[in-house]
């Protein structure tokens, strides 16, 4: 297991995603598909929320966070955000290699990234991503690595040696959750925004570079990563039409039920 | 068309007319009111003209029926001027078409009917496909993005029209300028139910005087204001320099002059990049300091922003309670014992960013702010979350304001709007604060710095601090004009300050001012009530 329990300090991994700010993307309404071109680039929102969660445990408890991210070159730049706000170092996995990943391959990546790195007490990613919304990739990096998943993260409550509780989202209630190092949490956008860069932070990180990875460096399968390793393929993205009739039953009680019978009759649901 | 003045037809066309007061104050009431708090009485008609022409036959049959009109932009003025005292509205909102695009020496110049939003025009310009067509649309389609709109006043909703009449002001016009700079040319519809058209550099003032061709008709000869305007930012009454250009008498005359009708503004290019940042410093003169410096060198900000310690405890206190404070980032100690400073700069390359940052950052320590503690942005969001910083002030104080009107509806904000020269700043925030000690009204202090133009924003809880807040007004309005500076650095006088004009200017002055007034309105028919008496 690659994965080291941790020292005094929790060591955490932040995997971040680049995404089109979707509040500017419009939809080819023949393709179907985003229009990205001159649309800005912006850290994925629930990304952000995992960072700010993972600076606050530093805060607290010592350690360090890093910071990950698959993508082109220009991704660099969310990395670069990241060291102003404080993360000790960087990485950029990057290559033809990764181009076109489906979730699967885009976790097979990460999941190689983070054994080839090592060492981290907690994996924290945002609980999707605002372009694609599958909300797979943190769950199935948790099963490739082998380790505790805790999704719908919004807080972390105590912090033991050997171990975290967290406050995670269900449906109507919020649930605690205790889970051992290592494990991986998928971030919900949690209450306290992410703080500000501060002079200090922004002047550092002009210094401090940001790594990139290659399929070579993560020890990864070329035929597993990128377009080869993708079992899945977006066929069609489209806008469901609202096509649902509510039909209002007027009169008494007894005339709403009949005629809801005889309604039923004509569908054919009863005979 | 060259600068004079030209008879046009005029037609009804099919324009939008709401008659009677009863249905204007029941279905159209937010065309009765601005930002000001005032409300419009007794008015008979609502006007939407669609064209010049439209809006030239309104102003005619008022001047034949010898109705006053007031005109409506985006109502984001807080001085009451366009506020009606009966007579008939006249709403600019449907006249936002493009007139017409060229290229110019150093940019575009760009004419727009006057109803157009800023907003509006701000996402024109950044759009792939902008709504121009002919002339230089071509090329700048190509170009989109790269060029903008300076003046920047907080209210995007304000229309490029009420900008022009009120010489708008905004936080970067530290850098940039109010509007003034940036008008290149502007139609008028006079109260004489004739079309002005002025371009900039074509009529001065010569010999006393304004001579203004007329098509088929002699000239029409105005005199020029003799007296003279503080050099601070100004924008009390009409404006006045030596040898002015006759487009300056029409920007920020307020409408009294007559009614605009289209807009030619300069596009410039807009900058690389953007970066700012918050300082907070442990005392009001600490501040300060970092101000004088961060203005000194060669490399002017684009905006200095000043929060007292009381404002940012204001908007921790009241976080999350108006949209604007729930964006914004926590404030070191809750703002006790703080003081803040936003900067903004241009970045003019790629690789340029560390120099800029570092370059204040210098200046922030030199002043004894701690780096670890000061703000700073040069992505979208947090340039964004910067931007609602500085935006969120204001609506805050108005919100405890309306809370106190549910106990006593005539309480107001006490907002002051003076600037000083650069050399009177230490002196106005002394004599500010050595007033503001012995008194136990609540208050805030925060504005642009930059300037020297600061808000003191008075909250009163009843009406003897009211009648108190107003009177400590007088008395700073009377100190800023004792320094060189102005009563009024930006908001105006509209309806709400005109008790303030004659503390700026003699009464030989404003009757300069009146003369204007009566030669261009003969008939008094054009936003009565605001500015002058």
């Amino acid at each position: 297991m690659p994965i080291l329990e941790g020292g005094v300090g929790i060591d955490v991994l932040v995997c971040m995603k680049q995404v089109p700010d979707t509040q500017k993307v419009r939809i080819d309404p023949e393709r179907g598909t985003l229009i990205r071109k001159g649309v800005p680039s912006i850290t994925n929102p629930f990304c952000e929320s995992a960072l700010e969660l993972a600076l606050g445990i530093r805060e607290k408890r010592g350690g360090t966070v890093t910071v990950l991210t698959m993508g082109i070159p220009d991704a660099a730049c969310i990395l670069k955000d990241a060291l102003s706000l404080g993360a000790d170092r960087a990485i950029l996995v990057t290559g033809r290699d990764f181009a076109g990943a489906d979730t699967l391959a885009t976790s097979y990546a990460l999941s190689r990234a983070v054994s080839s790195l090592g060492g981290f007490d907690l994996l924290l990613f945002g609980k999707q991503a605002i372009d694609g919304d599958t909300a797979q990739v943190g769950p199935e990096v948790a099963g490739m690595l082998g380790i505790p998943v805790v999704t719908f993260v919004t807080d972390i409550r105590k912090i033991t040696p050997g171990g975290i509780v967290v406050e995670r989202a269900a449906d109507g209630c919020r649930e605690l959750v205790r889970t051992r190092f290592p494990s991986l949490l998928t971030v919900v956008r949690a209450e306290k925004r992410l703080r500000m860069p501060t002079m200090e932070g922004i002047l550092s990180s002009f210094s401090r570079e940001v790594e990139t990875a290659g399929l070579g460096d993560i020890g990864a399968e070329s035929d597993r990563c990128g377009l080869k390793g993708s079992p899945t393929r977006v066929k069609k993205i489209f806008s469901p039409s609202n096509g649902g009739l509510v039909n209002f039953l007027e009169g008494s009680v007894e005339e709403k039920a009949i005629r809801f019978v005889e309604l039923l009759k004509e569908k054919g649901f009863v005979r | 068309m060259q600068t004079g003045i030209f008879r046009q037809d005029a037609h009804d066309g099919n324009m939008r007319i709401v008659e009677g007061w009863r249905r204007i104050a029941e279905d159209y009431p937010d065309y009765l009111r601005d930002e000001s708090g005032m409300r419009g009485e007794g008015v008979e008609k609502l006007f939407f003209p669609g064209s010049t022409k439209e809006l030239l036959w309104v102003v005619q049959k008022a001047l034949r029926e010898g109705v006053p009109v007031t005109v409506s932009g985006g109502r984001t003025g807080i001085c009451g001027g366009a506020v009606p005292q009966g007579g008939w509205i006249l709403s600019l909102e449907r006249m936002k078409r493009v007139v017409g695009l060229k290229r110019g020496a150093s940019g575009y110049e760009l004419e727009v009917e006057s109803g157009l939003r800023l907003s509006e025009l701000a996402a024109m310009l950044r759009s792939r496909t902008p709504e121009f067509e002919g002339g230089a649309a071509s090329s700048f389609s190509r170009e989109a993005g790269r060029y903008f709109y300076p003046p920047d006043p907080t209210e995007t909703t304000a229309t490029i029209g009420g900008t022009v009449a009120t010489n708008a002001s905004g936080a970067r016009t530290f850098r940039y300028g109010p509007t003034r700079g940036y008008v290149t040319g502007v139609t008028v519809v006079l109260p004489t139910g004739e079309l002005l058209v002025v371009r900039r550099g074509e009529v001065y003032a010569r010999d006393g005087s304004f001579t203004i061709p007329r098509e088929g008709g002699p000239p029409l000869l105005i005199p020029s204001p003799r007296y003279g305007i503080p050099g601070t930012k100004h924008s009390a009454g009409l404006y006045s320099e030596p040898q002015m250009d006759l487009i300056d008498l029409f920007i920020g005359s307020e409408g009294i002059l007559g009614v605009i009708a289209t807009v030619t503004v300069r596009l410039v290019p807009e900058p690389h990049a953007y970066f700012s940042g918050v300082g907070f410093f442990p005392s009001e003169t600490r501040a300060l300091q970092f101000v004088v410096s961060a203005r000194s060198g060669s490399k002017r900000p684009l905006a200095l922003e000043y929060f007292d310690s009381a404002s940012l405890m204001l908007l921790e206190t009241t976080r999350g309670l108006q949209g604007s404070t729930s964006e914004i980032p926590e404030i070191p100690n809750g703002g006790r014992g703080v003081f803040a400073v936003y900067f903004e700069s241009e970045i003019t390359g790629e690789k340029k960013a560390p120099d800029t940052v570092r370059r204040y950052g210098a200046l922030l320590q030199e002043a004894g702010c701690d780096p670890k503690a000061a703000w700073g942005a040069l992505n979208a969001r947090d340039l964004g979350r910067l931007k609602s910083f500085r935006h969120a002030l204001p609506e805050t104080v108005n919100a405890e304001i309306a809370s106190l009107k549910k106990t006593d509806p005539s309480i107001h904000k006490v907002g002051t709007d003076m600037a000083v020269p650069d050399d009177r700043l230490f002196d106005m925030m002394a004599f500010y604060r050595e007033a503001l000690e012995k008194e136990r009204i609540r208050h805030v202090v925060f504005g642009h710095i930059g300037n020297n133009h600061l808000h003191v924003n008075l909250i009163p809880s009843d009406r003897t601090q009211l009648s108190r807040a107003k009177e400590l007004y007088e008395i700073f309005a009377r100190r800023a004009v004792e320094w060189g500076g102005s009563v009024s650095a930006e908001h105006g006088i509209g309806k709400l300050k005109r008790q303030f004009l004659p503390v700026q200017f003699k009464g030989g002055e404003i009757e300069e001012m009146k003369t204007i007034k009566k030669l261009l309105d003969p008939a008094g028919v054009m936003n009565p009530g605001d500015v002058l008496t």
